[in-house]
């Protein structure tokens, strides 16, 4: 493989940082840049003086509803599922990473689910390596599409 | 330029970060342009320009307009970049320490599935080959290299934007080509070191 | 990648929960950003994304936290403990008494789980799990 002349040289260097900067990873970047370092603020005084309404119309509803919503709480839902809290519990079913994670698998891998269920469907368990991060999905089949 | 630049420029000197935020929007990709021509890698890169960025607003107060925002910007950018870049290992010259060898070129050394000696690389090896020939470069030279290449710069914009003198610019330039033809086994016509 | 340290409440684990729905009506990405379109592409089927919400949920250990997701189905997250790096995540999603993923995870740093599957009328539920930003 040779590139012929300095011009095709030039051409290769050019598409490679174009098509490195039409990479999602890249704008990505850009973003997390933005929204994380430079977030405009959003305190005023206009916005200070809707909060300081908001919240007197809170208290208000307090006042006026707790009684009530203290009724209902009570018969609030339990949860349909157990929290899992001793080690027993917590048998890995992702001990084998197949296909292309595999090799990049040294000691334990990065996600592990150590446990799935559900009351709707069976699940599935799915790993794979997507530009040096793992990638999981936990998936219960009522319809839905998994490739 | 951005049309309205020089009032963002003023706004973000006051604290403004919303003015600061359009200037990232308007900005991110010529920065990051400028440090991969220098990097090649895209972690390193994606670092710089996020550096060059906090740097550029941090330092915004010392930016006086006497030159363009983006002049400025191009120049902590290349900074940057040519610093990440002087941390990393040093890349063996692949014509070997000892000067009694016979010098190979990168077209000789590397694999040849090609058929024809002149056909032309798929994308990918295109892609290797551009990086592994821009690594036998300093980032000196490549950040001469990615400003004239790929940003179309002058002379005096590159002078300018590096804060050296023209005639470093064009011996950089000269340089990194005939270094280029030299490890790519491509012969430059008077017009490609111009 | 470093990114800035946000301001981050003291003994807490931030997750970044998305919340998608995607469907075969129409061929879109309907998000507020890109993230995660590659992975989306490559491990799912379907050809119509839109993102209904992105939030960063704070979690402390031993206490639970419940992320609306739209059709009365909720998202119960629940930070189990935390060895060294890695931290041991139950994930819910349930609709009433019903749990229709209950999943455990133990990650180890940065990591991406999607959960989902629950049919919704506007889609097929997608929880986007985002840890060691």
């Amino acid at each position: 493989m040779k590139l012929s002349s300095y011009q095709a040289f030039k051409s290769a260097y050019r598409d490679t940082i174009e098509k490195e900067l039409g990479d999602p990873s890249v704008r990505r970047a850009k973003k997390e840049l933005i929204d994380a370092a430079f977030k405009p603020h959003s305190t005023g005084p206009y916005v200070m003086g809707i909060c300081l309404v908001l919240l007197a119309f809170g208290f208000a509803g307090v006042y006026l509803f707790y009684p009530k919503i203290a009724a209902k709480k009570n018969t609030a839902l339990e949860p349909a599922y157990e929290i899992v809290s001793t080690q027993k519990d917590l048998e890995t079913l992702t001990e084998k990473i197949t296909g292309e994670t595999a090799q990049d698998v040294i000691r334990r891998p990065n996600i592990e689910v150590m446990r799935v269920s559900s009351k709707t469907g069976s699940t599935i368990v799915y790993q794979r390596l997507h530009e040096d991060t793992p990638i999981t999905v936990v998936w219960v089949l009522t319809g839905g599409s998994v490739k | 330029m951005l049309p309205d630049e020089k009032e963002l420029v003023i706004r973000a000197k006051r604290g403004d970060q919303k003015a600061f935020r359009r200037l990232v929007e308007a900005y991110y990709e010529m920065v990051y342009a400028v440090a991969y021509g220098i990097l090649s890698e895209r972690e390193d890169t994606k670092d710089v320009a996020q550096e060059v960025f906090l740097k550029a607003y941090r330092q915004l107060k010392n930016f006086e307009g006497k030159s363009k925002f983006s002049t400025w910007l191009y120049r902590i950018a290349a900074n940057a970049a040519i610093d990440q870049a002087r941390k990393r290992r040093p890349v063996e010259p692949l014509d070997g320490v000892d000067g009694d060898e016979k010098k190979l070129s990168l077209a000789e050394t590397l694999p040849d599935g090609a058929s024809s000696p002149r056909e032309e690389a798929s994308e990918e090896e295109r892609k290797a080959l551009v990086k592994k020939a821009l690594l036998q470069l300093s980032p000196e030279h490549r950040a001469v290299l990615v400003l004239r290449e790929w940003d179309d710069m002058s002379y005096e914009e590159i002078a300018e934007t590096l804060k050296i003198d023209i005639g470093t610019v064009m011996s950089r330039l000269h340089y990194a080509r005939k270094k280029l033809g030299e490890v790519l086994g491509i012969e430059l016509s008077g017009e490609d070191l111009k | 990648m470093l990114l800035p340290v946000a301001v981050q409440a003291a003994g807490t684990t931030p997750v970044k929960v998305t919340i998608l729905l995607a469907s075969n009506q129409g061929k879109d990405f309907d998000m507020d950003n890109d993230d995660y379109r590659d992975e989306l592409i490559k491990l799912f089927a379907y050809s119509y994304y839109k993102q209904t919400n992105e939030l960063r949920v704070e979690l402390a250990q031993g206490k639970r936290e419940i992320v609306p997701l739209g059709d009365d189905f909720e998202l119960v997250l629940s930070l189990q403990r935390q060895e060294a790096e890695r931290i041991y995540l139950q994930a819910v999603i349930r609709k009433g008494r019903q749990a229709h993923v209950d999943t455990v995870l133990s990650i180890l740093k940065k990591g991406v789980v999607f959960v989902g599957g629950p049919e919704t009328p506007s889609g097929t539920l997608i929880v986007v799990l985002e840890t060691g930003m």
